[in-house]
């Protein structure tokens, strides 16, 4: 296959998406997280309707990733446990949209099947 | 597909999911039921009582509510447009009170001048039952709960009503059965509610905490 064939082109737009986001799982995560300016952890399982477990693991992933922080708050005199997206995580999931839509737009319109 | 989520109606979603829990609703149905048997028995302090129970009402949304749909910290952007949905009330509000402060020292020193009179014959129940109703509308577009929409007209129609049957001393049955009608609606929303997030187990809540 020639170098900058469309083909090789097509691989890599696709390898530009962050495939952390691109988790149906963690893209419901951070994508409830960006609409807000923090929430816990109960709001994400009403939300997203994973199970404990499964939000868990995905939220450690994007805390390992520096895209979650996990702190401790006082609401009224009960300490909670509050997530929120860091900057690097805005940003990531900004560039997800950008880098999907781009993806897409490029798509052509109509696949003829013969 | 990730591209076909729209953030804005996200944001919308979880605010309004905020509303759903059917507690507003009987506070306001509340509201009503006072005014209405204050109206039919004359007890006025039975109103100052319904008022009382807002907070009983927050006490409730911080025991129930929360802890079932979680703690979250809306957007800068979320909390402006609240404080000043909430400014706008309190305006409408203090406007009301003082209308009536004047209405009352007119009507107590009878310097009620004759249009004034008239007006309040015929008028007075529409226009309050208005004013209350113009503030639910507003909840209702601040909010973006479409029911609200619906109590804010009950409430205009019930006042009208009332009005019209003032004559027959039944002034307070029309709002009275709007008062019901908002109450079981708010029951039903919120046995739904209670229904659909249930507390989260304890080692969720210990967890998170």
């Amino acid at each position: 296959m020639p170098p900058g064939s469309e083909r090789d082109r097509e691989a890599k737009l696709s390898t530009n998406v962050d495939r952390l986001i691109h988790e149906p799982a963690r893209f419901n995560i951070m994508a409830y997280l960006f609409v807000v300016q923090s929430a816990d952890f109960t709001f994400l399982l009403t939300q997203t309707g994973l199970t404990w477990g499964n939000l868990s693991s995905h939220i450690n992933k994007l805390e390992t990733a520096g895209y979650v922080a996990v702190e401790k708050e006082f609401i009224g005199k009960k300490p909670h446990t509050m997530l929120h997206l860091t900057n690097k995580g805005r940003l990531a999931f900004d560039e997800y949209r950008n880098s999907m839509k781009q993806v897409l737009e490029n798509l052509p319109n109509q696949l003829r099947l013969k | 597909m990730p591209m076909d989520v729209n953030l804005k109606e996200i944001e919308q979603k979880v605010f309004r999911s905020y509303f759903h829990d059917g507690l507003w609703d009987i506070y306001g149905a509340l509201i009503l039921l006072g005014l209405g048997l204050a109206i039919v028995s004359g007890l006025d302090y039975l109103i100052a009582v319904v008022a009382a129970l807002a907070v009983v009402l927050l006490l409730f949304r911080q025991r129930i509510v929360k802890p079932r749909l979680g703690y979250v910290k809306f957007s800068p952007e979320r909390q402006t447009k609240t404080k000043k949905a909430t400014l706008i009330a309190m305006i409408t509000l203090t406007f009301t009170a003082l209308l009536g402060v004047v209405f009352f020292v007119l009507f107590s020193t009878n310097s009620v001048p004759g249009w004034l009179d008239i007006w309040m014959k015929n008028y007075f129940f529409a226009t309050f039952g208005g004013i209350q109703a113009l503030l639910v509308a507003v909840a209702a577009y601040v909010v973006g709960v479409w029911r609200y929409y619906i109590y804010a007209a009950l409430v205009f129609i019930s006042y009208v009503i009332g009005g019209m049957l003032r004559s027959n001393d039944m002034e307070g049955i029309p709002i009275l059965i709007a008062g019901s009608i908002i109450l079981i609606s708010g029951a039903v929303i919120l046995t739904r509610f209670l229904r659909k997030y249930p507390l989260p187990p304890k080692e969720i809540d210990s967890a998170s905490r």
